[in-house]
């Protein structure tokens, strides 16, 4: 028989025989199991590989999934004793580990080009591989599963199998955030990245994910804020202006330009002086802009503005900057300069209440 | 019958050593590490220490037990009545599960019965920032446009209404995580606050 068929048989085999001894001998769910295995069986010798096994006749898969897990419920349902124990075979409690191995490796549509986009070169993986091969090793010198399972857990490797795919997707995350101007969301793949470094255990690993998620959230809509009211009305008044220098277009970017004078205390050329905002440019408006054939420097996409604005505010009453102390705006309770900003944002000075 | 507590013992103390870095989340779970170690101690034999452990059925629910109560606490410190809501339904569901089968069962069906509600301070959140766009993009825009803007402005607030029946204006100046999603003071978000009551008598007379 193909060693492909032979391993998801086995696969499939060894779950029934994990639940034999813990139902009565003359079960009809043990029954039922058995003459769906007998036809499994006969299948598989059938069959040249895997893939044809498991496509040929889906309908009896499923069945069997379905009498396992009635089986699973009437073992389940009794007290396990020592009379109707039986320990799982080291490789049954590895199955899951290479099914998992397997899925991390495969190459799956796009993934090579999202990789390369990422900076990511050499093969997938890398240190999550060496951990993998690390467990396979053990399970093939372990002589039964209590040896595998102690050894797993004594090497840190239950959890390892999880933290290192992840650190190796996060850690390109860091810079492709900051590279598309998102300090918010590189600020959250730091803290995960530290997270997968600190995690003892997967509910220590589950919660502090989830408590970083739910933080990073109003920091990502807090920063998308600051963009939108600073500088992303202005700068789209500014260009509708450019496309038609409509009466009504010149009124929208005076309006706009008044607007974040007196919420923050900004001329328009200090908008463009808020590092926040000319990160944002940089990142995200001229590299698309760009992307159309234009050849814009930061200087002269400023230059333009400030032009702009200026064409429209000719022979109107002078802009009226607030009181300096609008100069700022509210990070997690604390007042912040807008200056300081990008730096905070990126490095988010949470409340000590929430910081585990 | 082959003796594996040896074994099974090192096993139990590494799990316990992956507890101790955070003892504050793992509470349930390790008093179930350590009864079990202690009857792996006193047992006579492999047989008679099965006997006392079954399948370890409370381990697992121990580790699911302390995941919900976990987020419940941290709901709770975020002020998201909701979620933390979710969170109780699950724990008392999986408090009374039976075995592993029924478990697992239960997980799934509870997840499922509470899934709304332990997302919503997610959508909530969204929608406040939304309306507090368009909001505040009344004001940025010039009077002529400000009447056609202050409708959009009404429809996002009976949005944000229809998501968190409870919202006005006390709860956005003082709920510390929508407070946290916004980037003003005080002084302008009562500016803010008193614009959108002009704009609701507009919409309401």
């Amino acid at each position: 028989m193909d060693a492909g068929v032979q391993s998801v048989l086995d696969s499939y085999l060894s779950t029934l025989e994990t639940y034999r001894p813990r139902v009565e001998p003359g079960s009809a769910n043990l029954a039922h199991a058995d003459a769906l295995a007998a036809k499994l069986k006969a299948l598989a010798e059938q069959c040249r590989d895997a893939g044809e096994f498991m496509s040929r006749d889906g309908d009896l898969f499923t069945q069997f999934s379905g009498a396992l897990t009635e089986l699973a419920k009437e073992a389940f349902s009794r007290p396990t004793t020592s009379k109707n124990f039986r320990l799982p075979t080291v490789r049954e409690v590895a199955y899951g580990y290479h099914a998992a191995y397997d899925a991390m490796m495969r190459e799956y549509p796009g993934e090579a080009e999202l990789r390369r986009e990422l900076g990511e070169t050499g093969p997938k993986y890398p240190e999550a591989r060496k951990v993998y091969e690390r467990v396979f090793a053990l399970e093939a010198r372990s002589k039964n599963a209590a040896e595998f399972l102690r050894d797993l857990a004594r090497e840190g490797l239950l959890l390892a199998m999880t933290t290192a795919p992840l650190r190796e997707k996060f850690r390109p995350l860091v810079a492709h955030a900051e590279k598309v101007s998102q300090p918010a969301m590189a600020a959250h793949n730091e803290a995960m990245l530290a997270l997968l470094d600190r995690a003892q255990s997967a509910i220590e690993l589950e919660y502090e994910s989830d408590r970083l998620v739910e933080l990073n959230h109003v920091e990502k809509l807090w920063d998308m804020q600051f963009v939108t009211e600073v500088y992303t009305r202005v700068g789209g008044a500014v260009s509708a202006f450019l496309m038609a220098s409509t009466e009504e277009n010149r009124a929208r970017v005076e309006s706009n330009v008044r607007y974040v004078a007196a919420q923050f205390s900004l001329a328009p050329a200090d908008i463009f002086r808020v590092p926040r905002v000319a990160d944002h440019i940089q990142r995200i408006l001229l590299p698309a802009l760009n992307g159309q054939g234009l050849k814009y420097t930061y200087e002269s996409f400023v230059k333009e503005q400030l032009d702009t604005i200026a064409r429209c505010l000719a022979k109107r009453p002078p802009v009226e900057l607030a009181p300096p102390h609008r100069n700022s705006v509210v990070h997690w309770g604390k007042r912040l300069p807008l200056a300081d900003v990008l730096h905070t944002v990126r490095h988010p000075d949470r409340p000590a209440d929430l910081a585990r | 019958m082959e003796d594996l507590r040896p074994e099974n013992l090192a096993y139990l103390e590494a799990r316990l050593g992956e507890c101790r870095g955070r003892p504050d989340l793992h509470k349930r779970t390790l008093a179930e590490y350590q009864r079990l170690i202690e009857c792996n101690r006193n047992s006579t034999s492999g047989a008679d220490y099965i006997d006392q452990v079954g399948d370890m059925f409370e381990l697992s629910r121990a580790e699911q037990l302390d995941r919900r109560a976990n987020l419940g606490a941290l709901y709770e410190r975020l002020e998201y009545p909701e979620a933390l809501e979710a969170q109780r339904e699950r724990y008392q569901a999986i408090r009374a599960a039976k075995g592993h089968i029924d478990l697992h069962e239960q997980i799934q069906a509870v997840n499922q019965r509470t899934q709304k509600g332990a997302g919503l301070h997610f959508e909530i959140l969204n929608q406040l920032s939304t309306f507090m766009a368009v909001l505040a993009g009344c004001l940025a825009e010039p009077e002529a446009e400000r009447r056609g803007r202050s409708g959009v402005a009404m429809e996002e607030w009976l949005k944000l209404k229809q998501l968190d029946p409870g919202m006005d204006w006390n709860k956005i100046k003082s709920h510390r995580m929508l407070r946290a999603s916004m980037i003003w003071d005080d002084e302008r978000l009562g500016e803010l606050e008193r614009f959108f009551e002009q704009v609701y008598r507009e919409f309401t007379r």
